[in-house]
């Protein structure tokens, strides 16, 4: 996860829903004629557009990446499906499809015959011409989903690609130099570097290799005596037989709603309303950075008619930070926290590396009978040495000890157009959650979407993630109500309201606390070239008033309504195949009760200039920010090399550029460099701790190679 | 408990859905099912939630509807009685009661009402109303006052509406100068087929902070209706469910209030 760069270490806490939300992006967006573009400048395109930065506001303490799945719509887009002959599971797997979509299709099929072209999908109701126009790329209708090849030939005829990517600051960082004894805090130079090697068959098979350093970590020597920090390896094939799919390596997994398991991208509230439904494949390959998230070990899936069982065993080891040691053998005796920045830098950070273990098993079964599905699942979690928080009566009901066990039961349910599905879970302590959704096309023009959960303050879980304000399902209850409508062409409307409440204390809420939470957005899009909107998003939640915050675990803070709220104008416009602009204003408020309510602004103008029959195209970027405190801090998402992301919260006074340059010589080879520069009116010192950087600017330079054959 | 649900309703609530009341657009289970969206949809209870929209009721109508707040012993209550009369197609004459309060303070509002078309798209109305109020503490008194409103549909699926009560700002004519609340209602309902409307409207109490309501219907099947709806300041989910015997209407309705729990609703009412 340390390919982002950012300027401020709690910006980086925040990745996860940025990454969901450029996953919806790239799921849902519709790119109209850009994804078929040439491939090389297709695929940058992909990771373009209008990025949901306000989700990176939501603070969190875990990460996931989106890289497996932008790989699998990349890979989609070099291998189309054709929906034809694929099965109702194959066309789940995509994502692409609504389960809607999927039973209008398969109905088509089956009294039309084969659908011939794209045409006729616009025969099916539930096929609106948007998502024709986004899924044109990924659907063929004729053509074979099997693959003929033996296995052997599958494991070399297919794509191989290479990257090398190095970046870094170019000021130098408090961190990096030496004192008096000519020693650093940090062991390594400043550099990340990233390097991976993949294969993919069709999208049938694939397997991969990843090694990672991090700015601060060494390459070798005695911190990391085996290169790399982090490395990860993954082999994983998916089968039209009776074998659905099988995972050797690093995994990710997906079960239900996530309420037990949920690694990769899930999804959460966004300006797509009415997508509130987990979906997607049980078992993917995991080829992201994230060093804790993951699965490692084998999970296969077996079809015995249909059901669908799915099993897998994980083991790895984890960082967590010690608060027990055996002071003879030096064994970890006990660990306050699991910790999930995979940053081995310093000698405290090293100290937490791998310093426990931990294995994962469980299974999952799942019938699937025409618009119903049902399943059954647990797993079982063991951590090699017991995991105590420091107690507090926010994590009074978190989980502690040694090993967890989860089991759940989950179903989707589709009746004439509207689509029911949930999960509900159990953790061995006996409490349960549970969420229930209903989608419902009420009219051609509105969709609407409701969703309801209730998380038991004393559930408990490890890696589940799921629909919820929260990051984790525990301590919520809830109700969303979400709509998406279009009542003229070029126009939509789309909003949700959000309404939860915390049975039992958070982090920052010394009591019971409630949050509603409101997005409404106006989006005219008059031609394909252009589109523009308008987004209103408002949060109140109850928080420990700032004026009297005690550390004290045994003092309560008052608890007081915090009101944040963006409003943002963006546009952007195709002014012809080659050259875009966006623009984009934004303003932010935040008012604790208390004094006066602070707020800021930020406004850019982006230049992305692809030439068609050019090897050079460029990307860039102008931004002014004004805000009146960190609270009105403002993210802005940014065009970045190839599956590298960045969204940047800018607070304070100042400006912020960045220059993308890609150049694709040969066919075989591709080269992206950037460089971005933050710079300040106001401020003496920027950043903190070992992180703090001389004089008030910042700039950050990457340079990565492709290879591919 | 129950004394900290007073005292809770007193401070946080009360003055909200107090100012909300008297005068508001949000009579009618119908209404309240969905989000108190009443300024736009003509049906019998248009008779106080704008009295233009009247003039596109099509049927002698009569209805009544109830509240009663977050289940409370002792019972803080709305009731609505109200009856149109349309008369040659263009006009409507209208009659509403309400009922809003509890033993402690309560007010009474009994109005007559007038909705005329000016054309085939466009309807303006106006009302005269008196509202009484009792309190226990401070006594009793009268007040005179008159809404107005207007409703067009300038396109076959919109309908906008708009209504102020109390535009002159009568005060409620207790011993001490407490004013009736001046509320202007101003919304619109997106009507894309006849199995859905969708309404969202503005409400400001001249003394208090914007309510932003929003609301649904959803004409499932023949008999049914189901309804949802959400409501700001205080922040309330709502819904519902009507049901359609013949020509009679069964509404029940329900408010969520995060803290303060549910306000359950019912209502009846009657084209002759």
């Amino acid at each position: 996860m340390k390919i982002f760069h950012t300027h401020t270490n709690k910006i980086n806490s925040h990745f996860k829903n940025v990454l969901i939300y450029i996953f919806i992006l790239l799921a849902f967006i519709s790119i109209p004629g850009k994804i078929s573009a040439q491939e090389n400048s297709g695929e940058g395109r992909l990771l373009e557009g209008d990025i949901l930065e306000n989700a990176a506001e939501k603070s969190d303490n875990a990460e996931i990446s989106i890289d497996t799945y932008q790989e699998n719509l990349l890979a989609l887009l070099k291998n189309p499906i054709n929906v034809n002959k694929a099965t109702p599971n194959e066309l789940r797997n995509t994502t692409l499809f609504t389960e809607l979509q999927i039973r209008d299709l398969k109905r088509h099929v089956e009294i039309y015959g084969e659908l011939l072209n794209i045409y006729e999908l616009q025969t099916i109701p539930s096929f609106s011409l948007e998502d024709i126009v986004r899924l044109k790329p990924f659907i063929v209708f004729s053509g074979s989903n099997k693959s003929n090849e033996p296995f052997i030939k599958q494991l070399y005829e297919g794509d191989y690609q290479y990257f090398f990517r190095i970046g870094g600051y170019l000021e130098q960082q408090d961190g990096y130099v030496a004192d008096s004894l000519g020693n650093t805090e940090y062991y390594g130079n400043n550099q990340r570097i990233y390097t991976r090697f993949k294969y993919n068959y069709h999208n049938k098979l694939s397997y991969g290799i990843t090694a990672e350093k991090d700015a601060g970590e060494a390459i070798f020597g005695p911190s990391q005596p085996q290169g790399f920090d982090y490395y990860s390896a993954h082999f994983f094939k998916k089968g039209t037989g009776r074998m659905k799919a099988l995972a050797i390596g690093d995994y990710e997994l997906r079960i239900g709603q996530g309420l037990i398991m949920w690694s990769g991208f899930g999804f959460g509230k966004s300006v797509y309303p009415v997508t509130v439904r987990r979906a997607g494949p049980v078992l993917d390959s995991y080829t992201s950075t994230n060093e804790n998230r993951f699965l490692r070990g084998a999970g296969i899936t077996y079809a015995f008619k249909n059901v669908y069982v799915t099993t897998f065993a994980s083991y790895k080891k984890l960082d967590a930070n010690v608060s027990l040691v055996d002071t003879i053998d030096s064994e970890v005796i006990q660990v306050s926290s699991i910790n999930d920045s995979g940053l081995h830098r310093t000698d405290s950070e090293l100290e937490d590396k791998n310093s426990i273990k931990e294995t994962i098993a469980g299974f999952d079964a799942t019938l699937y009978k025409g618009q119903f599905n049902v399943g059954i699942s647990a797993i079982y979690f063991k951590l090699s040495s017991p995991l105590y928080k420091n107690p507090d009566l926010y994590n009074a009901f978190d989980f502690a000890g040694t090993s967890l066990f989860n089991s759940s039961i989950h179903y989707n349910f589709l009746w004439r157009n509207i689509l029911v599905f949930g999960e509900a879970a159990i953790s061995d302590n006996l409490k349960g959650a549970i969420l229930n959704g209903i989608v419902m096309p009420v009219d051609p023009k509105i969709d609407i979407a409701i969703v309801h959960r209730y998380f038991s303050p004393e559930y408990q879980t490890l890696y589940a993630e799921t629909f919820s304000d929260g990051p984790t399902p525990q301590n919520e209850s809830g109700t969303y109500f979400g709509t998406e409508i279009k009542p003229l062409r070029g126009w939509k409307v789309s909003g949700y309201i959000d309404v939860y409440k915390h049975q039992w204390l958070e982090y920052s809420s010394d009591a019971p606390s409630y949050g509603t939470d409101i997005l409404t957005q106006l989006t005219w899009q008059p031609t394909r070239s252009f589109e523009t909107y308008i987004r209103f998003k408002h949060e109140i939640s109850d928080r420990n008033a700032a004026s009297d915050n005690f550390e004290d675990a045994l003092t309560l803070n008052v608890i007081t309504p915090i009101e944040k709220a963006t409003l943002r104008w963006h546009s952007d416009y195709d002014v012809s195949k080659s050259l875009t602009v966006k623009s984009r204003v934004e303003v932010s408020f935040f008012n604790e009760q208390i004094g006066l309510p602070e707020k800021g602004y930020l406004a850019f103008q982006d230049f992305n200039y692809h030439p068609l029959s050019s090897p050079w195209s460029f990307a860039t970027r102008f931004a002014i920010f004004n805000t009146d405190s960190y609270d009105t801090r403002i993210y802005a998402y940014e065009t970045e090399v190839l599956y590298a992301y960045s969204i940047i919260g800018l607070a304070g006074h100042g400006t912020r550029a960045y220059f993308l340059l890609t150049y694709s010589p040969f066919k075989w080879m591709d080269i992206w460099a950037r460089i971005s520069n933050t710079w300040y009116s106001e401020a003496e010192i920027v950043g903190s701790g070992n992180n703090t950087f001389p004089g008030n600017t910042r700039s950050d330079y990457k340079l990565q190679v492709r290879l591919k054959w | 408990m129950k004394f900290l649900t007073h005292i809770l309703l007193f401070f946080m609530s009360f003055p909200a859905f107090l100012s909300a009341q008297t005068g508001a657009s949000d009579a009618g289970s119908r209404a309240n099912a969905m989000g108190n969206t009443g300024v736009t949809v003509n049906d019998v209870f248009s008779a106080q939630n704008n009295p233009a929209a009247m003039a596109f009721v099509e049927h002698v109508s009569a209805g009544i509807s109830t509240q009663n707040y977050f289940l409370i012993d002792g019972g803080i209550n709305a009731h609505h009685g109200a009856f149109v009369l349309p008369v040659k197609d263009l006009n409507a004459f209208g009659l509403q009661v309400q009922y809003f309060g509890d033993n402690t303070f309560n007010q009474t509002l009994i109005g007559i009402g007038y909705g005329r078309k000016l054309g085939e798209n466009i309807a303006v109305g106006v009302q005269l109303d008196y509202v009484g109020t009792k309190t226990s503490e401070v006594g009793s008194g009268a007040a005179l006052t008159f809404d107005i409103g207007v409703l067009y549909k300038p396109v076959k699926s919109l309908t906008i509406g708009a209504k102020a009560f109390n535009p002159v700002r009568t005060k409620t004519g207790l011993t001490y100068e407490e004013e009736l609340p001046a509320i202007i209602n101003l919304g619109f309902a997106y009507q894309p087929s006849d199995k859905i409307i969708l309404c969202f409207e503005g409400e400001q109490n001249l003394n208090e902070d914007l309510r932003a309501k929003c609301g649904i219907e959803y004409h499932i099947v023949d008999q049914l209706y189901l309804r949802g709806g959400y409501i700001s300041n205080p922040s309330m989910f709502t819904s519902g469910l009507g049901v359609k015997i013949k020509e009679l209407q069964l509404d029940i309705s329900a408010q969520f209030h995060a803290q303060l729990g549910l306000t359950p609703g019912l209502g009846l009412s009657y084209n002759f």
